[in-house]
């Protein structure tokens, strides 16, 4: 769907859980609440350290660019940690990412931050099926 | 900094996005689909898409219910020179100089430099001077949640939140997507059009000499609505009047 072959899973699951113990005893005496994440499905776009810190930047940086500077190519995203050109939308975080719940909540609600992005756009959640495309249309015309 | 792979000032010389009408063949759509279900508010190919393709809600109550694509039925104003009535597909015109884009006091609507008048629905307050300003009526308001009146989603667009302002554009995501991949964009409507109407709509370049549109324009008589306003609409109708 966007760009998927880029993606090494596999690498990103041994980070997973090879951090997974360090993760716990820094969070659990002290913030109170672990996440747990569900693993996503691939590679993200940066470094995955850079993202918990900053992904809301990237996603205001995203949303700027693909409006304002949609007719100059602003819908593509070059990534400085892998090169790689990628789409500049939401729905290249659920390429990875399938569920909100079990994956940005799980942060969000904790901290009290909820974000506005879901009022539109879409997530996995949204429970109505999806629309295939104009030969959807052969069932009223033909 | 991120750099773009064009600047404003190539996109403006190289692409302007328009769209022709042939109201002949449109008439002709309207009262085959009316003759054969009685409904005199049926939707054509091209709405049934454009609703379905840009996540535009239905609602019962029309007051709030948003619509980016109308037919509305028209008759000219000498019925006694030619008494038949057209129908036309009304859409956001994509203003040359936009009123909307000038009043909107957020800045949430602008025009981008291929000329698509869009809403940054992230700034909209949902004061709606824009829809006062527009002198189509190309605008509606979102008084109800849109996802109430979705019954299916296409994940590519986004769904819009209660009290703000939308409209048709032109199907952008459609239009940058093809461009990325260096086609030619087809919005949901004309593809509709072609596939299970009559083929009226036409989308192109109209910088480009070559393209379908260019030539269109170039060798027929066409209208743009009231165009004495100055706007400049950017969506044409032919065969007005017949011919
Ligand atoms: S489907 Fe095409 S021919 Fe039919 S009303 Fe719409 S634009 Fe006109
Ligand atoms: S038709 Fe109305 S909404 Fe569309 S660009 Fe022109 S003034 Fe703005
Ligand atoms: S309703 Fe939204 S787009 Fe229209 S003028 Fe107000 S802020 Fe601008
Ligand atoms: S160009 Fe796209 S948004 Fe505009 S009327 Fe056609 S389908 Fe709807």
């Amino acid at each position: 769907m966007y760009n998927k072959k880029y993606v090494i899973p596999l690498i990103l699951v041994f980070l997973i859980g090879f951090f997974t113990p360090y993760w716990y005893n820094a969070m659990a005496g002290t913030l109170g609440h672990v996440p747990t994440l569900k693993e996503p499905a691939g590679n993200c776009v940066e470094d995955k350290d850079w993202m918990a810190a900053n992904h809301m930047l990237l996603l205001q940086q995203w949303r700027t660019q693909a409006i304002r500077h949609g007719a100059e190519g602003g819908g593509i995203y070059h990534s400085f940690t892998t090169g790689e050109e990628y789409h500049a939308s939401t729905n290249t975080c659920w390429s990875c990412h399938d569920s909100k719940e079990e994956f940005c909540d799980q942060c969000h609600d904790y901290v009290g931050i909820h974000p506005e992005c879901w009022d539109c756009h879409y997530t996995p959640s949204v429970e109505k099926p999806h629309y295939s495309g104009i030969e959807e249309l052969s069932k009223y015309f033909s | 900094k991120t750099q773009f792979i064009e600047s404003p000032e190539e996109v403006r010389e190289k692409r302007r996005w328009a769209m022709a009408v042939d109201v002949e063949r449109c008439t002709q759509c309207m009262e085959e689909l009316i003759a054969k279900t009685g409904d005199e508010k049926i939707k054509p190919p091209c709405v049934v898409a454009c609703d379905k393709e840009n996540n535009v809600p239905e609602f019962e109550e029309e007051r709030f219910d948003p619509q980016w694509m109308r037919i509305a039925k028209l008759k000219l104003d000498k019925p006694e020179v030619n008494p038949k009535e057209y129908y036309i597909p009304l859409l956001c015109n994509h203003c040359e100089h936009p009123p909307c884009v000038q009043v909107c006091l957020t800045k949430a609507s602008f025009k981008r430099p291929d000329g698509i008048v869009e809403i940054d629905m992230h700034r909209c307050i949902g004061c709606r001077y824009c829809m006062i300003a527009c002198p189509y009526g190309a605008r509606c308001f979102n008084f109800i949640d849109p996802r109430e009146g979705l019954k299916e989603v296409n994940p590519n667009v986004q769904m819009r939140t209660e009290g703000v302002v939308e409209k048709c554009t032109f199907c952008v995501h459609r239009i940058d997507e093809a461009v990325k991949k260096g086609e030619e964009p087809i919005p949901a409507c004309v593809e509709a059009c072609h596939k299970y109407g009559k083929g009226a709509l036409v989308f192109g370049n109209i910088k480009d000499p070559n393209s379908e549109i260019s030539k269109i324009l170039r060798e027929n008589i066409v209208v743009q609505l009231r165009a004495n306003l100055g706007t400049d609409p950017h969506v044409f109708y032919a065969k007005l009047g017949g011919e």
